[in-house]
């Protein structure tokens, strides 16, 4: 999942930024309004956090033109990104101002940066239609709450980009995802495009996945780009 | 329901001193009037029953009084002269079983008779006067019920709204249609009193939402960082300190904050003493301070304090206003420039400003820059831990001198920031020694509601009081000529400002300060004298 952290205190930003990559997001960060506004029109970004309070442009227009503006369109197959109000200003009228310009969610300041995670996580999986924190494909089950991973009850040690790539495999469950995509939705902007990561993180999922010897789970749509199935093949 | 005690229930901060003389003479205790109302039932006590029983009562007194003269006219009349008193009667009567009548001349006293007749009339008279002024009294009552209560119904509904507005909703108002009578001016000046609370009550709260929010994002930092750092079972001693450090500038930046926060609301508050202050030596003083941190980043700061310029002021807030005028042109002017500041007077109004060369202030920003929390730069700002509240301060001490903080552009491309303050009455200066000492503040120091000094201050030396109304606004001055030192200060500039609308130190029908109401009219009451 990849993450915007849209907030004008670099400070903040940088720790909400560590905390989300942490909880095994790739997380970039823009500092004003233009900054978010540009990262936004070239990134598919599956949630931005968002602070109202910018110095140069208004927290509420950037949603209103990610909502509203096609250049902002999320590209066909990919959904528009979720947005996170983060914001100094707790009256009711601007709850519901945010809200009606398109916010998922509305935190206020000062928040447990636990709370803020739970409603990432949240906000995330509806995209999925779930409810639960925990994630079920087949035999495979992620607890993203509690960064826990198995597979027909055998638990999986996963690193953090691992476990953030098979939660986004385990997100769009039988989508053909290409490397390109899983480069800009798993990674951050500090990946290098032209190195061999994704194929690299991918062959190591599937071996760890695999190691029980079960049958494999991800497969390779040659051309395309990689699967995961929803249920193994026999 | 209307038995309130009036006002001369002696309240607990009425101070005793100046009053003790007052105090001693008037009894403390409720008026007989009052005490016989408290034994009264309720309804008893009403103005409508009181009006009623007063209106009937003396109807039926003139009534009585009409009727009871008719009757002793009457009867006084019909006793006088008796009309006959003797008549001659022939009396016949047939005699048995045959025609011849017998008849006998006798004479009659008809005197009895006629006061028989005449007693009559006059109990007669009587008893319909009294029928009559029982019922008229009845009536009266009814009637006098009646018309007293429509005439008191607007009373009941301003009681009836004022019971229900809360200070949560200071929104609704009376609105009390009908004639522009006693009743209506009643309702509207209590409806523009609401407006004035509604509008105070709004702007506070306004100011603690700014307030918290303002407070809100150093509070994030600090929280976001911390729980971050503490979540993570690995971090690194780095790390650690790295939030550490970041909650350290939070934390000065709360500091700085809360600092400006509670000079913004010390200066929006009255209770401050007031007393003649030399502005020339304020002047001279900040002066002095702002020397080693202007020569630090290479600017000349140039001082004319003049001499012999009182005010009657807060001599803390008056420094605190200079300072923070230097403080902005000190940190923002471009090296190698000049600031100046200067002091000047032009009729019964003094001014200090503070001018710099640059960067100035764009035109479409001067009306904002006094507002709180405005900040050219919100980043810039946020790291040198500045609250934005440094002008909205200066503003506010200016408005509490009943003086004004304009802006100007220079001709240098700089800022110039007048802080314009009525002068002292001319009396309170001369007396006053060099070290004004606040026991020998004037008189209006002392004036139980401080907001009123400065006011009462002016208001009460004649000096002023004639000179004020002829005062012409003390728009731009054509300050001494500063070529030779390159930086035109304050009051000189072109355009002129529009003329300042300065608050009239007095209006000559303002009345006293023993006199006015609100905070001064609780103390006020017992004063002998004060009320004539």
């Amino acid at each position: 999942m990849r993450l915007l952290v849209v907030e004008d205190e670099v400070d903040l930003a940088s720790a909400v930024a560590r905390g989300l990559r942490r909880e095994g997001y790739a997380v970039d960060v823009a500092n004003d309004g233009h900054e978010a506004l540009d990262r936004l029109a070239v990134t598919a970004y599956d949630l931005v956090c968002l602070d109202l309070n910018l110095p140069d442009v208004d927290g509420l227009e950037i949603c209103r033109r990610l909502r509203t503006d096609p250049s902002y369109a999320p590209d066909p197959g990919d959904a528009a990104p979720r947005v996170l109000v983060l914001t100094a200003r707790d009256g009711i009228e601007h709850r519901v101002a945010g809200l009606d310009e398109g916010a998922d969610d509305y935190l206020v300041k000062p928040f447990a940066f636990a709370e803020l995670a739970a409603r990432v996580r949240t906000l995330l999986r509806r995209d999925a239609g779930r409810t639960g924190a925990e994630l079920r494909v087949g035999d495979l089950r992620l607890d993203t709450a509690r960064f826990e991973a198995s597979r027909a009850d055998r638990s999986l040690d996963l690193t953090a980009k691992e476990f953030a790539l098979l939660r986004y495999f385990m997100s769009h469950a039988g989508q053909v995802l290409s490397q390109e995509h899983l480069l800009e939705h798993v990674w951050d902007e500090h990946a290098d495009p032209f190195t061999n990561t994704v194929r690299v993180t991918v062959g190591t999922l599937r071996r760890k996945l695999s190691e029980g010897g079960e049958p494999p789970i991800i497969e390779t749509v040659v051309g395309r780009g990689y699967r995961l199935l929803e249920e193994p093949v026999g | 329901m209307m038995r309130e005690p009036d006002g001369r229930v002696p309240g607990p901060a009425a101070p005793g001193g100046e009053r003790g003389t007052a105090g001693s003479a008037a009894p403390k205790r409720p008026r007989r009037g009052e005490r016989i109302a408290r034994r009264l039932p309720d309804w008893a006590g009403s103005i409508r029953f009181r009006l009623t029983a007063l209106y009937s009562l003396v109807l039926f007194g003139l009534a009585a009084v009409v009727v009871g003269g008719v009757y002793l006219a009457v009867a006084a009349r019909l006793h006088d002269r008796p009309v006959s008193r003797e008549f001659v009667v022939t009396a016949c009567q047939p005699r048995l079983g045959g025609a011849e009548i017998e008849c006998a001349r006798r004479s009659v006293v008809f005197e009895s008779l006629e006061r028989e007749v005449n007693q009559r009339t006059v109990q007669v008279l009587r008893t319909y006067s009294f029928g009559a002024l029982a019922l008229l009294f009845l009536a009266s009552m009814v009637v006098g019920w009646v018309v007293a209560g429509r005439v008191l119904a607007p009373i009941d509904r301003i009681a009836a709204v004022a019971r229900e507005i809360q200070a949560t909703d200071l929104s609704r108002r009376i609105a009390l249609r009908g004639p522009p009578d006693e009743l209506r001016n009643l309702a509207d000046t209590f409806d523009g009193m609401l407006e004035r609370i509604d509008d105070a009550f709004e702007s506070q709260r306004r100011f603690i939402q700014e307030a918290s929010h303002e407070l809100r994002n150093p509070l994030a930092v600090m929280r976001t960082n911390l729980d971050v750092a503490l979540a993570d079972p690995e971090a690194s001693l780095d790390d650690v300190r790295r939030s550490a450090e970041v909650a350290q500038r939070a934390t000065e930046r709360m500091t700085h904050l809360v600092d400006d926060l509670l000079a913004y609301a010390r200066h929006g508050a009255p209770e401050r003493r007031f007393e003649p202050v030399d502005l020339a030596g304020t002047v001279r003083d900040a002066a002095a301070e702002f020397a080693a941190p202007a020569a630090a980043r290479g600017l000349r700061l140039e001082a004319e304090p003049g001499t012999d310029l009182w005010v009657v002021g807060d001599r803390v807030a008056l420094r605190q206003a200079l300072d923070n005028l230097l403080a902005n042109a000190v940190r923002l002017a471009p090296a190698g420039s000049e600031v100046r500041l200067a002091t000047g007077r032009r009729d019964a109004w003094l001014w200090a400003a503070v001018a710099d060369q640059g960067p100035g202030i764009p035109a479409e920003q001067r009306d904002m820059v006094f507002q709180r929390f405005w900040r050219a730069d919100h980043r810039r700002a946020r790291e040198e831990g500045r609250s934005g509240l440094g002008l909205a301060i200066v503003r506010q001490i200016a408005e509490s001198h009943r003086g004004e903080i304009r802006l100007h552009e220079n001709e240098h491309g700089g800022s110039t920031f007048t802080l314009w303050l009525p002068a002292a009455p001319a009396a309170a200066a001369s007396t006053e020694p060099e070290t004004a000492t606040p026991a020998m503040a004037p008189e209006a120091a002392t004036a139980g509601t401080p907001a009123m000094a400065p006011e009462a201050a002016t208001a009460g030396t004649p000096a002023t009081r004639a000179n004020a109304p002829t005062a012409p606004a003390p728009r731009a001055v054509a300050a001494a000529d500063t070529a030779a030192t390159g930086v035109a200060v304050a009051p000189t500039a072109s355009p002129p400002p529009s003329p300042p609308p300065p608050p009239s130190p007095s209006s000559p029908d303002r009345p006293g300060p023993g006199s006015s109401g609100g905070a001064a009219g609780a103390s006020g009451t017992e004063v002998p004298g004060a009320t004539d």
